[in-house]
């Protein structure tokens, strides 16, 4: 796989999680979810679980994106903030 | 002496139930600033930390421990730089989160890359010192993205409150003895 087609897929992983998020989250708060593409491959409680769960069924590290249920955060905040 | 009975002992010597003792009184690290004239003494309070991947089954070996920063200020889980990341022995490029992160500080925003990893904590008593405890970065790692080596004090890896709250750690910062020390939750590492 193409470091192009592993980025589309994450990107595709992405927007699913995105979509079932909501659900998730009121079902599955702090779990981890696993998608290949727009495919859910699974859960766990533990982000390393979920990932050898993920290799024994034969994927590879790039094949695959894992999530925590929780909400979608883009921005962190280091040190002070001036509020206008 | 069996590891669960040490940390016993050092439940019952701390007087924390369920909290055992893990990083014991580890005093801050003390430097100084030369940009400064006259130059000046500065203090970091530092936690030893592995940076692994995150598909570790098992505690990685603690010879490559290196001190991160405790920054309270710093509202996410960690930021590091990619030479931080070198130096750990992973790949900067590789295992990226598909979605980046907005970086917001007092001189502006910035946007960097997340690459999935673990921070394991490194205790200094000597009972416990091959097994570090894990802390989950659920976001990931945001990294600065940039070939320059940080500077060793002033750009050190950060650890930041809400790694902390997931682990879930309890730290005591003594600005008597400029000591730090932490309990991690009581797990069973024998």
């Amino acid at each position: 796989m193409t470091v192009q087609q592993q980025a589309d897929l994450g990107q595709q992983a992405l927007r699913a999680f995105e979509r079932d998020l909501p659900r998730l989250w009121a079902e599955r708060p702090g779990q981890w979810v696993a998608y290949q593409g727009e495919r859910l491959l699974g859960f766990a409680a533990q982000q390393h679980e979920l990932y050898h769960d993920c290799f024994q069924k034969g994927l590879s590290r790039g094949d695959f994106v894992v999530f925590c249920i929780e909400p979608l955060e883009i921005e962190i905040c280091i040190g002070p903030q001036f509020v206008d | 002496m069996h590891r669960s009975t040490v940390r016993r002992l050092i439940r019952q010597s701390c007087g924390c139930a369920n909290m055992p003792l893990f990083i014991d009184r580890l005093p801050f690290h003390c430097w100084t600033d030369s940009t400064r004239t006259p130059a000046s003494s500065q203090w970091t309070i530092v936690l030893p930390v592995v940076l692994t991947e995150p598909t570790l089954l098992n505690p990685p070996p603690v010879v490559s421990a290196r001190d991160w920063a405790l920054d309270t200020g710093n509202r996410g889980e960690a930021f590091a730089w990619r030479h931080h990341i070198i130096q750990a022995g992973l790949d900067p490029d590789q295992d990226r989160m598909p979605l980046p992160l907005i970086v917001r500080t007092v001189a502006g925003r910035l946007t960097v890359p997340v690459r999935y990893a673990h921070l394991w904590l490194v205790s200094n008593v000597p009972a416990l010192r091959s097994t570090p405890y894990r802390m989950v970065l659920h976001r990931g790692l945001p990294f600065h993205d940039v070939p320059t080596r940080p500077d060793p004090q002033f750009q050190r890896p950060i650890v930041g409150i809400r790694a902390l709250r997931a682990a879930p750690l309890k730290v005591q910062i003594d600005f008597a003895s400029d000591t730090i020390s932490v309990w991690t939750p009581d797990r069973d590492l024998s």
